[in-house]
């Protein structure tokens, strides 16, 4: 196999394929058959190895007992001990009062789902990618994505919203601005980011569905959000939150 | 003797004594470090660790690691700040025909050859993979289940180049293509 698939294949493995890659290796395995049985073959591994330790390699049975960990509770900076009992009662407490949540506030839980069901967006900026556009970016742009980089929401939307407002023609921005928004959970700002995208050629057209749907779900417009998400589902063009979309449209 | 291969002695001596004080000291620096350094969560931060302590041992076993140059704390620490950067790339991964997210299509299908490999059963499958014995089977886990790239796993499990990856990568394919 050549170099150039073998570096693909790994790069797809490891997560680390950036966009022009994707459609470098979704073309070449149209083209070259053995790379796409070879393909397969490693997407099978990969499933099959889903469910199977690294333990299990270990041969000294003392030395893979030893590496199970103490049972306790793991807190950002503490471990406490025998908190089980007190765990379970919170645990308990916290379904009933999901179930009765749900039960007396007709979508009462949708804010807790939308949000967990919001993925984060990878940033495709190509002045991000090395060897990208030659052309000179603005520092306030730079930032502002950095913001979004570092999952910084709420900053990064108030900063490409301005980056929005100097740069209103550049679609791109305002994909990220919505984005932004919908993980900040600032529905309203949202909607009205996405909403041009949805309409448009753009390549984010499709995600923006999704992101839409979410931010329409979180406004409580519930017949939107699940028209947008089904459109998402529906798309032919491929779709990364598929699963997440998925879960919004059923507990809508 | 110095204090470092102290800690490697201990370890061969007492196992449960020296991990259980990486598990009490070690994993809370490490977690703390997670949660001001990335946007992962604490539990998993917690099985990141574990993957890394059990690298560690895999590692022992197989006589890649003994001498180290810091701690065994410093030692999990570079094993799982890996661990960590692969574990990131999953969460912004691209998606490709065949993946959980991404069925495939009439179009993207590749017809009878890819049909004859599906028809080996995932457990089949596995049974081939286990079968590899270390390092082997590790290096299958970590590229296909951690994500891990070539430079990463050399750098965890100690190999000299991700050169030296690849090449046992590629001759384990090949057994179990053929086994």
């Amino acid at each position: 196999m050549e170099n150039r698939s073998e570096h693909l294949l790994e790069a797809y493995f490891a997560n680390s394929l950036n966009a022009s890659e994707a459609e470098e290796l979704n073309t070449l395995l149209k083209t070259d058959p053995k790379l796409a049985v070879e393909f397969r073959f490693q997407q099978q591994i990969a499933r099959t190895v889903k469910e199977q330790s690294l333990r299990s390699g270990i041969a000294n049975a003392d030395w893979a007992k030893a590496t199970i960990p103490p049972a306790t509770e793991v807190t950002g900076t503490a471990i406490k001990r025998n908190m089980w009992a007190r765990y379970l009662y919170a645990a308990a407490a916290m379904i009933t009062l999901l179930v009765l949540a749900r039960v007396y506030i007709p979508g009462g839980n949708n804010g807790q789902l939308i949000a967990e069901q919001t993925a984060p967006y990878p940033n495709k900026m190509t002045f991000k990618s090395l060897g990208g556009t030659n052309q000179p970016v603005p520092p306030e742009v730079i930032e502002a994505f950095s913001l979004y980089d570092q999952g910084k929401y709420p900053e990064a939307a108030q900063a490409l919203g301005s980056v929005v407002s100097a740069y209103p023609d550049n679609i791109d921005y305002r994909f990220y601005w919505g984005v932004s928004l919908v993980h900040a959970q600032q529905y309203p700002g949202a909607i009205k980011a996405l909403e041009p995208i949805s309409q448009s050629q753009n390549d984010f057209k499709t995600a923006s569905y999704y992101y839409l749907g979410l931010a329409y779900a979180g406004n409580k417009e519930m017949d939107q959000a699940k028209s947008l998400l089904q459109r998402y589902l529906d798309a032919t063009d491929g779709v990364s939150f598929r699963k997440q979309a998925k879960k919004v449209l059923e507990g809508l | 003797m110095n204090g470092n291969h102290n800690e490697l002695e201990a370890f061969r001596k007492n196992p449960n004594h020296v991990v259980s004080g990486i598990y009490q000291t070690c994993r809370p620096k490490f977690i703390g470090w997670g949660k001001d350094a990335t946007r992962i969560s604490v539990h998993d931060l917690a099985d990141i660790f574990q993957n890394a302590v059990i690298i560690m041992v895999l590692n022992l076993e197989s006589g890649r690691l003994s001498e180290l140059i810091g701690t065994l704390c410093t030692y999990l620490f570079g094993i799982g700040k890996n661990l960590v950067q692969a574990f990131r790339r999953k969460q912004g991964r691209i998606g490709l025909p065949g993946d959980e997210a991404f069925p495939l299509t009439r179009e993207t299908d590749a017809g009878i050859e890819d049909a004859m490999i599906t028809a080996e059963t995932d457990a089949q499958l596995w049974s081939k993979v286990d079968a590899l014995g270390e390092p082997g089977r590790s290096l299958i886990i970590l590229t296909y289940k951690e994500g891990l790239n070539s430079q990463e796993i050399a750098e965890v499990m100690g190999y000299s180049s991700p050169e030296v990856v690849r090449q046992l990568r590629k001759r384990c394919l090949d057994k179990i293509r053929k086994s």
